[in-house]
């Protein structure tokens, strides 16, 4: 069984957020409670101000926090490394958000983060938080995997694209969003990455992509002292500090 | 090959459960409304009373599923001891009879032969099947009858008895003491009645009685009823599922009619003989200070007894408490992620006069996203985005702070040479 993974080379992120717009486009996400979001943290006072920024998806952890936390069992693992909710099952209780340290999970029915409302403005009639002018066809949505217009009163979080990337024939090593065969498989994010800073394949298929970049230029996992073992990496260039190629210098 | 009463599969999806009891056909084991059962509803709960309860020892239960062996008995202790009433069994649901008469009401085992029972006496399958609030909705609906438990001598020869003492010695203390406490004399309290039978007249096991008893016309047709109910249930169920698959259940609170029932009869009884509630009745919860309003335990909560509320100007949130509905079941103990809350011991607090505030919290609006929280220890920004600005820190530190030797712990500012500056 595949284990999928992601791979973001930070050396190539320009933080312009197309990720982030592409997942709320595939996901019907509301705004300001995107699934796949760019942390910038600025630090110093004017004039000398700097701007770092990384990507954040959920980083589908090998030993998730928020799946031990949920007491439903909403939360769960499948079999090919995907870690989703199940709409059914949710109670909405919040624990797997206080469990998260990555902070990459949702719960809509909180007070907007912009204005105005969306809620109000494409007003849902039945039990979805709301009905965007563009979403995904009823068929592809999925409640039992997270997948579609999130519903009112559950937790909602990234799945990787899970009704793009389930599709993928067997044992594909990686997939990659330039071959046009694969496109249509991976994340949407992976595929809207002008930079192509993003790579998604098998990270438990030595040969894949992903593997070899991981180990060959260091991989790096976010908070990995507290033993998730998120299935996200990222390349931080050589260096590990600056990246080399990307240039902040005025003139 | 034992069975499966429920599976946490089958939770919350409409039509899954079809809970029906009675019938013409041979009695049924016990049914699981998966709804309804605390084990099944939350990992967080470790309730095992059916398992505790059953004489032998056939029910397995854990948080994915609750199995039961071959070899029921029916005998009903697992209904009794159920604290939401999830598990079921046939032939306690019944009441006595409207008669007036001054003579002792006797309750009688099914296994002891129909002509050695009083007339009106009324037949449950086992006497240790006797939940307590059964016995006081027995005790007001025939007072002034005492309530006579006919012992028969040969409990202790019985398989439904695994205990040293009699089955129903616990539950008839139970209500001796609350009932006493409410102020019912003492020759009015139900209590035991040797009245010995030889144990040859024992049968192995509970019979049938649905079949033993005579019944009449309108009883036989909706026995009838019910098991073409029964026997059409499963399709009825899968039809339902294919209609209703877009909706999405809410995560129900249930209600236990027992407990209400019983509250609704001690407070009868309590006004009748002007005696106050006794406050063993009342589970009462105490919240330290490391609360921090994350609301866990009200969600998960299964009756609806702890619950959030928040003032009508938006000023004031926490959570309420409602005695009259919990359960002491302890969810929220196990549950709440800082350990804040804890159950006290029945008879520690009041008799409660309504919902009392556990917690009450001023909130305040988040300075980066808007979202009122509650202020915990005067943080201007709420703790979803104090989180990501942590995981900012931590992750900064970590991804580009490694070639000048530093580490996750590292303060922010420290890193400013590790960037060039923008300038």
């Amino acid at each position: 069984m595949a284990k999928w993974g992601m791979v973001i080379d930070l050396e190539k992120c320009t933080g312009c957020q197309a990720c982030t717009a592409a997942c709320a486009m595939e996901n019907s996400r509301l705004p300001g409670e995107n699934w796949q979001d760019v942390i910038f943290f600025t630090e110093g006072e004017y004039p000398s101000v700097q701007v770092k920024w990384f990507p954040r998806p959920c980083m589908h952890c090998e030993k998730p926090s928020c799946m031990y936390a949920c007491p439903t069992g909403a939360t769960y693992k499948t079999s090919d490394g995907v870690v989703l909710v199940d709409w059914d099952k949710c109670i909405g209780c919040k624990y797997c958000m206080i469990a998260c340290p990555y902070g990459a999970r949702f719960y809509t029915d909180e007070k907007p983060l912009a204005a105005p409302d969306m809620r109000k403005v494409f007003r849902s009639k039945d039990d979805h938080s709301w009905s965007p002018p563009w979403r995904m066809p009823d068929n592809r949505e999925d409640w039992r995997r997270g997948v579609g217009v999130q519903p009112r009163g559950v937790v909602s979080k990234c799945t990787f694209c899970y009704h793009r990337v389930s599709k993928a024939p067997k044992g594909t090593p990686d997939l990659d969003p330039s071959d046009p065969a694969q496109r249509e498989f991976a994340p949407a994010c992976v595929v809207a990455c002008p930079p192509n800073a993003r790579y998604f394949g098998d990270l438990a298929n030595p040969n894949s992509e992903v593997s070899k970049m991981i180990a060959n230029k260091n991989g790096v996992r976010l908070l990995d002292q507290l033993g998730n073992k998120p299935q996200v990496y990222y390349l931080t260039g050589s260096g590990g500090a600056v990246p080399t190629s990307r240039s902040t210098a005025k003139s | 090959m034992g069975q499966r009463l429920g599976s946490s599969a089958a939770l919350r999806r409409p039509g899954a459960y079809f809970t029906d009891f009675g019938g013409v056909g041979e009695a049924t084991a016990p049914q699981l409304d998966a709804d309804r059962c605390l084990r099944l509803r939350s990992r967080y709960s470790d309730c095992e009373k059916c398992a505790q309860a059953c004489p032998t020892h056939l029910l397995e239960v854990s948080n994915d599923y609750v199995d039961l062996a071959d070899g029921c008995l029916r005998c009903g202790q697992c209904s009794a001891a159920c604290p939401t009433g999830a598990l079921q069994t046939e032939g306690f649901g019944i009441s006595p009879s409207s008669a007036i008469s001054a003579a002792p009401l006797d309750i009688d085992c099914w296994k002891v032969p129909a002509p050695h029972s009083a007339r009106d006496a009324l037949r449950v399958p086992c006497l240790g099947g006797i939940a307590l609030h059964e016995l006081v909705r027995w005790h007001t609906a025939c007072a002034p009858r005492p309530i006579m438990l006919v012992d028969r001598g040969w409990c202790g020869q019985c398989s439904a008895a695994s205990r040293a003492n009699h089955p129903a010695q616990e539950v008839l203390d139970a209500t001796r003491e609350l009932l006493a406490e409410l102020g019912v004399p003492e020759q009015a309290l139900p209590r035991f009645e040797r009245k010995r039978l030889p144990r040859k007249q024992m049968p192995a096991e509970i019979p049938d009685a649905l079949a033993a008893r005579p019944m009449n016309r309108r009883e036989f047709f909706t026995g009838v009823t019910r098991d073409a109910v029964r026997a059409i249930a499963p399709a009825v169920a899968g039809r339902r599922d294919e209609r209703t698959e877009r909706r999405r259940p809410t995560p129900a609170k249930i209600e236990v009619p027992a407990r209400l029932q019983l509250l609704a009869q001690a407070a009868a009884l309590g006004k009748q003989h002007r005696r106050p509630l006794p406050t063993a009745l009342f589970p009462a919860l105490r919240v330290s200070n490391a609360c921090q309003n994350h609301n866990v335990c009200a969600a998960i909560c299964p009756t609806g007894a702890l619950h959030s509320y928040e003032s009508e100007e938006g000023g004031v949130a926490g959570i309420a408490f409602d005695a009259g509905a919990c359960i002491a079941c302890g969810d929220c103990t196990r549950a709440c992620p800082q350990h804040a809350i804890e159950l006290l011991v029945p008879g520690a607090g009041e008799v409660p006069r309504g919902r009392t505030m556990l917690t009450q919290w001023a909130l305040r609006e988040c300075r980066d996203c808007g979202y009122r929280f509650a202020d915990s220890d005067s943080d201007t920004i709420c703790p979803t985005c104090q989180k990501t600005r942590d995981l900012a820190r931590a992750s900064f530190s970590q991804l580009f702070g490694a070639s000048h030797g530093t580490r996750d712990d590292l303060p922010i500012n420290s890193l400013a040479g590790s960037m060039r500056s923008i300038d």
